[in-house]
């Protein structure tokens, strides 16, 4: 009983799983964080193969209408994942900071050698 | 008693001697105390004051590193290490005491820090024969984790609530005790693993002693650090109270440190517990479920209310936010110890079933070490003068030059924070030494990074100016004159403790609100709460170095300071309106920075202090 609905759904999920896995073949998207997108596409693929799933978790949440549990489910992942990425992005800010931080201080560290032995250090480095 | 052949046994209490003040034991007892027994025993011997003493420490066993540490601390602090019987707390206790030679005994635990002075304070209200136990006031680790602070301030409310010198209960840990008394009431019940202390005082009144709490002699206790360790600990609190109450059944209703509603609590507690399992059984059975479920509701409540309505007058009394968590912590309380009741009943009954460990259980050892509040650092030797510049070509030549002038000795940092004018070049023609940021960071990062330096470079004290020339060159020395005199660990330059009149009137109405929280949260007057201008002692140095706030960090540098156990000053400079250039300020930011600084304010309380100084 297939239909051409669910044949619609699953090519569209197998394109977004090929995707993703591509991006990741081409080191465009680090495993880390490739492991969300993979689980998410391969959710769907399962949703899309057996329909029947999400009609059962509706009735036995009392959810009346199917499609709205599908909905929910996707802004509570994507709420989840956008929180995620502020936890790495305020992560790498803090990187960011502290690489700054420490640029700023070899960058000084270099002119004061130069000042002791000016053949100490390669011209250029030391002047921004 | 075979542990204590060692000691010779000439009956304790017949000693005598020329020096007219009576002398002393310490008895530590200690099981697995390795994080705080070099602190403990360190502050036992600077009690020294000339007077026979010595210092028993009963290792019950430890597993960790506790045995090591005492052997090597033995020699120096001239130490009697017994081993304990491995029977609990109480018997640890009871061998220390059996081993002392002196007349009076000096109870201190393994996680008790005692402050100077406690010895002498507590031993002379023993001069009064009647008096039999004396009790020491408990003070807040104020840079402690949030369990230990609503642990100890709960505490020193209660304790707050004792006339002076009256009380009907001696917690161990903390207290002196007559060493005849002990013996005359048959030292403490080895079979309590909680509760043997208040077992004690009952008995020692019973006996027509009088019980003492002395205020002044204060120390700190070293609470667990986490929620968890909060609840278990409270779990034997709760058990140890019913094994109490079994055997005093006169001390129902608690005694001076356990007023009565704090007894009522678990009860109540349980009867909400009962009445909820009620409301499932009667949803199933058609019986009043939702009537049930309110009542529980409604007693839970009501014991909220009473929290925070205690919580609330003692966060007013500590200047502390903490004790705001009054109702959540002690829900908790209520709950484990709801707990404690239902295993202490099952036990009764069934005549089976697990004591919790008793007192000196295993604590946590992770956590880092430290540092009591107080205590100031090395004096400063050499400073580094911080100058944070964005944007600032146009004033920036004229505060060096004044600077140079009026402190030709300074030694000078300018930090360029991304400048896109030419502020680079302008600095290089100056010959001062600089950091460039290649991108604009912010304040905190600049002062993060010129602070590194400096720490690299051998300062170990700083000073910051604003590069847009309102600080005044003449004030350094008054900035630092508090550091050099080993006064504080930061001194903050106030533009306003004469009067704010020359702010605009919307900044002086946020500038008020501002320092009326930052004043209720950290208990110290801050006049001037977004001043720039402050002079960095060397702990702050190490401090900042890692963790200057960032944002607009002016407000939360204030309260992580204190959070974290420095001491800050304020003195007052003069302002002048900015010489050119800029500001930074517009309606937006201002918005976008009281926003940040409101969340501060919440968060910074919260977090534990970051700790890890190493001692100078």
């Amino acid at each position: 009983m297939i239909d051409r609905v669910q044949v619609v759904a699953i090519a569209v999920s197998v394109v977004l799983l090929m995707v993703v896995l591509e991006l990741v073949r081409r080191r465009k998207l680090v495993e880390e964080y490739s492991l969300l997108w993979i689980l998410g596409s391969l959710a769907i693929l399962g949703l899309s193969i057996w329909r029947g799933l999400l009609d059962i978790a509706a009735r036995e949440l009392g959810v009346f209408y199917p499609p709205s549990l599908l909905l929910m489910l996707l802004v509570v992942s994507v709420f989840v994942a956008l929180l995620w990425f502020s936890v790495v992005l305020s992560r790498q800010r803090q990187q960011i900071d502290r690489l700054v931080e420490e640029t700023a201080i070899l960058g000084a560290e270099i002119r004061d050698l130069q000042a002791k032995d000016p053949a100490a250090a390669p011209e250029g480095l030391a002047s921004p | 008693m075979e542990n204590s052949a060692d000691t010779v046994n000439a009956g304790p209490w017949e000693f005598s001697t020329i020096d007219p003040r009576p002398p002393v034991s310490f008895v530590v007892p200690v099981r697995n105390g390795e994080r705080w027994i070099r602190d403990v025993i360190g502050a036992i011997a600077g009690q020294r004051d000339g007077r026979p003493f010595e210092i028993i420490v009963v290792d019950d066993r430890s597993e960790d590193r506790t045995a090591d540490i005492l052997r090597e601390m033995a020699d120096a602090f001239h130490l009697r290490v017994i081993r304990g019987r491995g029977h609990g707390a109480a018997a640890a206790v009871n061998t220390g005491v059996v081993a002392a030679r002196f007349p009076i005994i000096c109870q201190v635990d393994q996680d008790v820090v005692i402050h100077d002075g406690w010895m002498q304070r507590l031993v002379s209200a023993l001069d009064d024969p009647d008096v039999a136990a004396v009790q020491g006031c408990y003070l807040t680790d104020r840079t402690a984790s949030v369990a230990a602070r609503v642990m100890g301030f709960d505490l020193e409310h209660r304790y707050a609530a004792l006339q002076d010198g009256r009380t009907t209960h001696v917690c161990t840990g903390n207290s002196v005790y007559r060493t005849e008394a002990l013996y005359r009431v048959g030292l403490f019940d080895e079979q309590l693993g909680y509760g043997y202390d208040n077992d004690m005082s009952y008995r020692l009144e019973q006996a027509g002693y009088r019980l003492v709490f002395c205020r002044a002699a204060t120390s700190t206790h070293r609470w667990r650090d986490s929620l968890w360790g909060y609840c278990v600990q409270q779990y034997g609190f709760g058990y140890g109270r019913l094994d109490l109450v079994a055997k005093h059944r006169d001390r129902l209703a608690g005694d001076s440190v356990s007023p009565p509603q704090m007894m009522v609590h678990p009860l109540v507690m349980s009867v909400a517990l009962l009445a909820l399992i009620a409301s499932t059984i009667f949803a199933v059975t058609a019986g009043p479920a939702v009537e049930a479920a309110i009542f529980a509701a409604v007693l839970v409540l009501v014991l909220a209310l009473e929290r925070a309505i205690t919580g609330t007058s003692a966060a007013w009394k500590f200047r502390d936010a903490t004790p705001l968590l009054f109702p959540c912590f002690h829900l908790l309380r209520d709950l484990a110890w709801t707990c404690a009741i239902g295993a202490w009943m099952t036990r009764q009954a069934v005549g089976r079933g697990s004591r919790p460990s008793d007192s000196m259980a295993a604590r946590h050892a992770d956590t880092p070490r430290r540092r009591s509040k107080s205590e100031v650092g090395r004096l400063p030797t050499r400073v580094l003068g911080l100058i944070p510049a964005h944007n600032e070509a146009a004033t920036l030549p004229g505060v060096i030059a004044e600077i140079r002038e009026s402190d030709p000795a300074l030694d000078l940092l300018v930090i360029d924070d991304g400048s896109t004018d030419d502020t680079p070049d302008v600095i290089e023609e100056l010959g001062v030494r600089w950091l460039r940021l290649p991108e604009r960071m912010g304040i905190g990062s600049a002062m993060r990074a010129g602070l590194r330096y400096a720490a690299r470079q051998g300062y170990d004290t700083a000073i910051r100016l604003d590069g847009d020339g309102q600080h005044r060159a003449t004030d350094i020395h008054r900035v630092l004159a508090p550091l050099r005199a080993g006064r504080a660990d930061v001194v903050l330059g106030s533009r306003y403790t004469e009067s704010r009149a020359n702010a605009s009137m919307t900044v002086r109405l946020l500038q008020h609100a501002l320092s009326l929280c930052l004043r209720m949260l950290t208990g110290r007057v801050v006049t001037d709460p977004t001043s720039g201008f402050c002079a960095l002692g060397p702990r702050a140095v190490r401090l900042l170095a890692e963790h200057h706030p960032t944002g607009y960090p002016e407000p939360e540098l204030r309260l992580f300071l204190s959070r974290n156990g420095l001491v800050v000053e304020e003195v007052p400079v003069h302002a002048r309106p900015r010489q050119g250039g800029r500001t930074s300020l517009t309606p937006f930011r201002i918005t976008a920075a009281g926003a940040r600084i409101l969340l501060a304010m919440i968060i910074v309380p919260l977090r534990t202090g970051v700790g890890r100084l190493e001692r100078d």
